[in-house]
């Protein structure tokens, strides 16, 4: 930063005025603006861009810029509250490092991947992208090119993506950073229901009896549902809060029962729960009986490592999720070990503790929802645990109506709405459609104009099979868009960073900051974020959002969606399909492949007009049509009449959100019930019509161990995860002064036994050292996590202490979503 | 008439009375500090939490913007001058206090000094927005609580 000396004098006259009068200074900290100059401030609606809660926020903007934002009072999510990330909300758009050219790594003028970074207009870093594109798509064909997204992708964003690749590249790499995240509540949810994501809606907050959070700390992830819970609990003195994990931390304080388990044995407790449940007479026979089939589970199925890893080698039915039927009865005798002195001796909880837990399942009296986040999600058999989670609330018939039912919450603002409905997944496409069923790829190839067999029928790389690809040169074209994977993928000594810097790729990365990821690229592209464009985000309750844009992009700085889009018109369909493909459709010939996606009569079929006179839309007036409305309402025609329907584009802009399925306008609350959705039979009570017999599955699962455990040299457990100022790899929460005061760096939370054991003192500085890697960091005994002996925890926001070195990229054969939570690692006193 | 603006006058005044909400733990007075500290600076070294520094006029202050007072009586143990009481009584009657400026007030929730108090003098009563309450018993004016929020909400006074 550069001063005059004038400027220099003013602030210091500034800084010692205000010591004088007493007052501490960054003045900063308020968001808020004086109140004369508030009548100045256009205020507008926008979700906010952070975790999956979905919470409205009013955002303020003056001379161009964002100055404030506030709790949206019309917000049925978070009625006017707002978390500490929220507050500081218009922070994230104005770090001082913030992208605004193109940079490629060049040297002497020419690319070069061992060159420095050297800013590049965007007409050259897509002349140079799309070259290595088309050279890769010419040697290796369209399963060398490849694209991770996001969960924080808007909804036309991740459809755009989706179609470039999937459609225009024909390739099915395609994975969000989601996968890290809730793959195994879609894998659990497609396998019990046959169609994804929760069934209830925020409102059982204000209806369940009980509360149960199964590996979720929601009064740090999830703060304004937790101030809903804790309402609820406060206001109703009846109301009771159960809460399970592997460490102690803030939701503990509202627990009534609190259980520390080790780690991995949730598939014991809830097994036992089944078991108890039919034990004591808590069946609902009736509901059973009509709603449900029972399947036997394949076990014994690896951990989601390379093929060939020892471990991996071991297993006996890899990867499989095949499962054979069973009966009540059968399924009877299956859950039968597992006792309370069975769960007890697993995972360490006492008898007391886990009966009365699973008593509030087992009485039909008690309305119970379960939540949980990562805990289930990142976990080798964390299909199993969404499934097993699913059988006691079907066993009970606890499901689908207020305040009882399972609940997924999700960690990023459109985990739902992007990543899983439009389905950027690298087996997916929209409405929980897949690449690999050809009904499914004919209905894809209709509604999008394009000669049949366009879509490739095996599915693409996964996140980890991605990296892994990048590393063995299989794929060599990379889009890393809206996400900060180097920072999050597991095993980054291993399995990332060779992919990246392996001579024979050229990684490109889409992003505001010069993230970890970032700098790891040979191309990185600025980007626009959040209300610097027109969005819609999709929550964990299935409430799709919409947001104008609000101010301009920094200069030099593009929306995901403009890059998507600009960047086909740089390829020529030959050059991207064969020909006996062009030969099916005579009319693409000659055409580009932006033409084909994006001009098709449905993108592009509504007017600049449309867009209102007052609103910025960058990309439509680039573009010459309502870009985002044309994209929104050809997604919508994929789930239209099939239990996915969405209302029309226009219908958003105006309401605080709707949760799908719309229909006639109205929203649904609670799916799968009569008289609630509107895809239930009258007469049939409950539908699961998920699967074509409109019966839910409960799944025979037994335990199996970690992929990891501690031994004598690695004696502790790792887990990871977040804490409320920093939100994931804290790229955005980190550039605001205020967040990254309240919690500045990460530190290892340890049991102070083991810290003295160690001979280590609270803020000594550590080695933590797993057998993939190790980093520096400091002590904590105290503050807001406890573990119990014997496990540390550790946030992964720092970009100076890459918890990722140390994580095990084993992951859950059935979702491929990595563990997170469980690894041996051991911890030395730092000697300087 | 020419306008005085004491407040930039003193600034350049030597003020004692402006630094005593800085002082070190178990000064027999503020006067008896100003008058003897030899500004010496060897509490700063001994501090083992860094939070002494040197403050208007050279003289030793704390800052809890810097970290916690853990009550070792390392700077008073040091210290040459009679100018400290017995460290076996409480350090000082200083107790944190927390004013409006705290988020919570606006219904945010933030909570990021929440555990940061070893003396559980620091609270929230739990509700749809928790408010912080700070019990004078049991608060010891360690400044732990201090450095954490954002919005410089807390302050460490007699």
């Amino acid at each position: 930063m550069k001063f005059s000396r004038r400027e220099f004098m003013k602030i210091q006259a500034i800084a010692s005025a205000s010591v004088v009068a007493g007052i501490a200074l960054p003045a900063s900290a308020s968001n808020l603006i004086a109140s004369r100059d508030a009548s100045k401030i256009k205020w507008d609606k926008a979700p906010c861009r952070f975790c999956g809660t979905g919470c409205s926020v009013l955002v303020g903007t003056q001379n161009g810029k964002v100055v404030a934002t506030q709790g949206d009072p019309e917000s049925p999510v978070n009625k006017g509250l707002n978390c500490i990330k929220g507050y500081f909300l218009s922070k994230i758009m104005y770090g001082e490092d913030r992208l605004t050219t193109p940079l490629l790594r060049m040297t002497n003028g020419v690319y070069d991947k061992n060159g420095d970074f050297k800013s590049v207009s965007w007409d050259t870093a897509f002349d140079v992208m799309a070259d290595k594109f088309k050279k890769t798509l010419r040697d290796k064909g369209p399963t060398a090119v490849g694209m991770f997204g996001s969960g924080q992708w808007t909804v036309w964003e991740g459809y755009a993506a989706l179609k470039l690749m999937k459609a225009g590249f024909r390739s099915n790499n395609l994975d969000p950073n989601a996968r890290h995240c809730m793959a195994s509540a879609v894998g659990g949810f497609m396998r019990t229901f046959g169609i994804d994501e929760p069934m209830g809606c925020y409102d059982d907050l204000e209806n369940a009896d009980v509360f149960v959070l199964w590996g979720s700390n929601m009064a740090e992830m999830h703060p304004i549902l937790w101030s809903r819970l804790t309402d609820r609990r406060l206001s109703h003195p009846s109301v009771r809060v159960h809460v399970l994990s592997t460490y102690t931390h803030r939701s503990f304080e509202l627990a009534d029962n609190g259980m520390i388990f080790t780690p991995q044995s949730d598939l014991a407790i809830l097994n036992f729960i089944a078991n108890y449940i039919i034990q004591n007479n808590g069946v609902d026979q009736d509901f059973v009986k009509k709603h449900i089939n029972f399947r036997k589970g394949v076990t014994d199925i690896g951990y989601g490592l390379r093929d060939t890893d020892p471990l991996q080698k071991k297993a006996k039915n890899p990867n499989s999720g095949a499962s054979t039927p069973m009966t009540f009865d059968e399924f009877k005798k299956y859950v039968e070990p597992f006792d309370v002195e069975y769960a007890q001796k697993m995972s360490g909880v006492s008898k007391t503790k886990l009966i009365e837990l699973a008593k509030v399942y087992a009485d039909p009296k008690l309305k119970v929802t379960s939540y949980w986040t990562m805990g289930f999600n990142q976990h080798t058999r964390g299909v199993w645990a969404n499934n097993l989670v699913y059988n006691i609330h079907l066993l009970t018939g606890k499901i689908s109506k207020p305040g009882c039912g399972p609940f997924s919450l999700t960690g990023q603002p459109s985990a739902c709405g992007t990543a899983r409905e439009v389905g950027t997944f690298s087996h997916r496409l929209p409405a929980d459609l897949v690449v690999t069923n050809p009904k499914h790829r004919a209905i894809a190839e209709k509604i999008w104009k394009l000669p049949e067999g366009t879509i490739a029928s095996k599915a693409g790389y996964h996140a980890v099979e991605q990296s892994r690809m990048l590393k063995d040169g299989k794929l060599n074209a990379y889009w890393v868009m809206c996400n900060n994977n180097v920072q999050a993928a597991a095993n980054i000594n291993e399995e990332v960073v060779p992919g990246y810097r392996n001579p024979d790729n050229f990684i490109v990365v889409s992003d505001a900051y010069p993230t970890v990821t970032a700098q790891l690229a040979d191309l990185i592209l600025p980007t626009a974020m959040w209300v610097e464009k027109e969005g819609a985000y999709g929550n964990a309750e299935r409430r799709t959002q919409f947001w104008y844009q609000q101010v301009k992009a920094p200069k030099g700085a593009q929306s995901d969606l403009w890059q998507l889009m600009e960047f086909a018109k740089r390829f020529k369909i030959e050059e991207v399909w064969p020909a006996d493909l062009i030969a099916k459709m005579p009319s693409v010939k000659g055409k580009s492949m932006y033409q084909i996606l994006f001009e098709n009569g449905n993108v592009n079929a509504f007017d600049l007009d449309e867009v209102p006179k007052d609103k910025l839309n960058d990309e439509s007036n680039y573009f010459g049509f309502y870009v985002q409305k044309g994209l929104f309402e050809e997604y919508a025609t994929f789930g239209r009449g099939h239990g996915h329907d969405l209302a029309p584009f226009d219908n958003y802009h105006k309401a605080r959100g709707l949760r799908w399925p719309v229909v006639n306008g109205k929203e649904t609350l609670w799916r799968f019930r009569e008289g609630s959705d509107p895809y239930v039979e009258k007469g049939s009570e409950v539908q699961f019509y998920g699967h074509k017999d409109k019966r839910a599955i409960i799944f025979a699962l037994p335990y199996e161990p970690p992929a990891e455990s501690p031994d004598e040299e690695y004696n502790l457990w790792l887990c990871t995860g977040r804490v409320l100022e920093h939100w994931h790899s804290g790229s955005l929460t980190r550039r605001v002064p205020e967040l990254y005061k309240a919690f500045p760096d990460a530190v290892v939370f340890m049991h102070p036994e083991d810290a003295k054991k160690r001979g280590l003192r609270r803020g000594d500085e550590i080695i933590l050292a797993s057998r993939r890697g190790e980093l520096t960091s400091r002590i904590e005994t105290r503050g807001r996590n406890r573990p119990p002996i014997g496990l540390v925890f550790m946030p992964w926001f720092d970009a100076k202490q890459l918890v990722n070195k140390i994580t095990l990229d084993a992951t859950d054969p059935l979702s491929k979503q990595t563990d997170y939570k469980k690894c041996a690692v051991k911890i030395t006193k730092k000697l300087s | 008439m020419l306008k005085v603006n004491s407040a930039k006058r003193n600034l350049w005044r030597f003020n004692k009375k402006t630094n005593a909400e800085h002082l070190l733990p178990w000064l027999k007075s503020a006067d008896i500090f100003f008058d003897q500290c030899t500004q010496c600076a060897e509490c700063l070294i001994v501090c083992p939490t860094k939070i002494i520094v040197k403050g208007d006029g050279g003289y030793p202050k704390i800052d809890f913007n810097l970290g916690e007072c853990d009550f070792c009586a390392k700077c008073a143990d040091i210290c040459t001058q009679p100018i400290f009481l017995d460290t076996t009584q409480p350090a000082w009657l200083k107790k944190a206090q927390i004013s409006h400026a705290c988020l919570a007030y606006e219904n945010i929730y933030c909570r990021s000094c929440a555990e940061s108090c070893t003396a559980q003098a620091l609270t929230f009563q739990l509700g749809i927005s928790a408010l912080p309450t700070i019990n004078n018993e049991l608060c010891n004016g360690c400044g732990a609580c201090v450095a954490l929020c954002p919005t410089h909400a807390i302050e460490i006074k007699e």
